[in-house]
């Protein structure tokens, strides 16, 4: 058998250094003006960012213009960026209020009203000794029943279970307190509980 | 979207431009801060000065008259001032990660801080000497109603110019010639002693008018520039 040496170009060279790089250090390049790290950003990134553009909205081709312009305020706000933070919750924080956003003009009207559980202070939870076993218990279970939460819980199970943050990060991405954050996860969880002991073969 | 990126269509801002946003914001609740803690600091001095914290120690009648008499848009204002700041200080982190109701007490008490460090200075009393030579622009009004006539709440002021028996009178000239100006003849409360009282100074009463003639519910000593 011959073995025949296809020598790589200089691009390929680089896309694969760049694949191996983390989303802080790629955000880095990308505000030093390297396309190339951006377009490794948006590989990364689309998938995810559709998936959670389905909490807010139906229509698929609604939820990619809204990734593609996500992309676009990410590269204009670059600068913004602190590489010493995680990127994740940083480029949700955009999807976040470009979906909000995109779903007030469809609603024609708030998205969120005033939410008790903002106005009055909750005690700080740490993230619960929840092992990687039991999240992804729960990640089999919320996948048939999400939505039998509330809308105001969804988004923070999403990101807390299959986006894997952590309380700090969500209350970054949402600006909420910290203490709304557990105390939504917490009722999340009971809220879930109870859905399975009344359906408890969905 | 790498297309446009090459073509040169879209641009990143500078970090000169979030540095300058969050400098703006930084200022520009500071500078709320500041105009909510003025007023509030102001509603202080307008009560203490106008003497209309005595109502509180003159009976239920006293009370009434004294929340008749708040300057309740004043108040309105320093609390529309404090919820601008909410909304303001929600766009930093330390800001939206704690309750509205923790972040509205900060703010609070921040204000109240801010108002006892005025309260300190001659501010307002400069402002309302100001305002007395009608040489205050904008807020000249505002100072004004401090020593503002209430007469029709039965609140009277002047300087007393003879003390006999149980009866007072009064005097009161600030330059206006409105209703408040003029002598009143005082009858003070049963039990109240008079010998706190001079000639030549100055009192706050409260009580019912009968033309010129006054049954006191209560009276008190004011400050020369009261």
């Amino acid at each position: 058998m011959v073995r025949v040496h296809v020598p790589q170009s200089a691009r390929d060279i680089l896309e694969r250094m760049q694949s191996d790089r983390t989303d802080e250090s790629l955000a880095q390049l990308v505000q030093t003006g390297d396309h190339q790290a951006l377009s490794v950003l948006m590989d990364r990134y689309t998938t995810k960012l559709l998936r959670y553009g389905h909490r807010f909205l139906a229509s698929d081709d609604d939820i990619s213009d809204i990734v593609q312009d996500v992309f676009v305020t990410v590269y204009q706000n670059i600068q913004d960026f602190d590489s010493t933070r995680r990127f994740s919750p940083w480029i949700y924080r955009i999807a976040h209020n470009a979906f909000v956003d995109a779903l007030r003009r469809k609603t024609k009207g708030p998205v969120y009203g005033l939410d008790f559980d903002l106005v009055v202070p909750h005690p700080i939870y740490e993230d619960p000794e929840e092992n990687e076993k039991e999240k992804e218990e729960m990640r089999v279970l919320l996948v048939g029943h999400l939505n039998d939460l509330p809308p105001s819980y969804r988004e923070i199970v999403d990101l807390y279970y299959f986006e894997d943050f952590k309380y700090q990060e969500i209350a970054d991405v949402l600006h909420i307190p910290i203490g709304t954050v557990g105390i939504r996860l917490s009722r999340a969880r009971q809220t879930l509980k109870r859905s399975m002991k009344k359906n408890p073969y969905e | 979207m790498l297309e446009r990126l090459r073509r040169g269509d879209l641009r990143m801002r500078s970090r000169t431009y979030f540095i300058g946003r969050v400098v703006l914001a930084g200022a520009l609740s500071l500078f709320v801060l500041l105009i909510s803690a003025y007023v509030l600091s102001f509603i202080a001095f307008s009560i203490h000065e106008s003497g209309e914290k005595f109502l509180l120690g003159f009976g239920v009648r006293g009370v009434e008259t004294f929340f008749a008499l708040f300057p309740w848009l004043a108040t309105l204002v320093d609390v529309a001032l404090i919820f601008i700041l909410e909304w303001l200080l929600q766009s930093f982190k330390f800001g939206y990660r704690i309750s509205l109701l923790l972040l509205f007490g900060v703010i609070v008490v921040t204000s109240g801080l801010v108002a006892s460090a005025i309260a300190l200075t001659p501010l307002h009393m400069s402002l309302l000497g100001m305002a007395d030579r009608n040489d205050l622009p904008v807020v000249g009004e505002m100072y004004e109603g401090v020593r503002g006539s209430h007469e029709g709440q039965g609140v009277f002021r002047g300087t007393i110019t003879s003390i006999q028996g149980n009866e007072i009178t009064i005097t009161h000239n600030d330059g206006d010639h409105d209703a408040d100006d003029g002598t009143r003849q005082i009858i003070v409360p049963a039990g109240y002693s008079t010998s706190t009282l001079s000639i030549g100074g100055r009192v706050y009463v409260f009580g019912a008018a009968t033309g010129t003639i006054i049954q006191a519910y209560g009276i008190e000593p004011l400050s020369p520039d009261q």
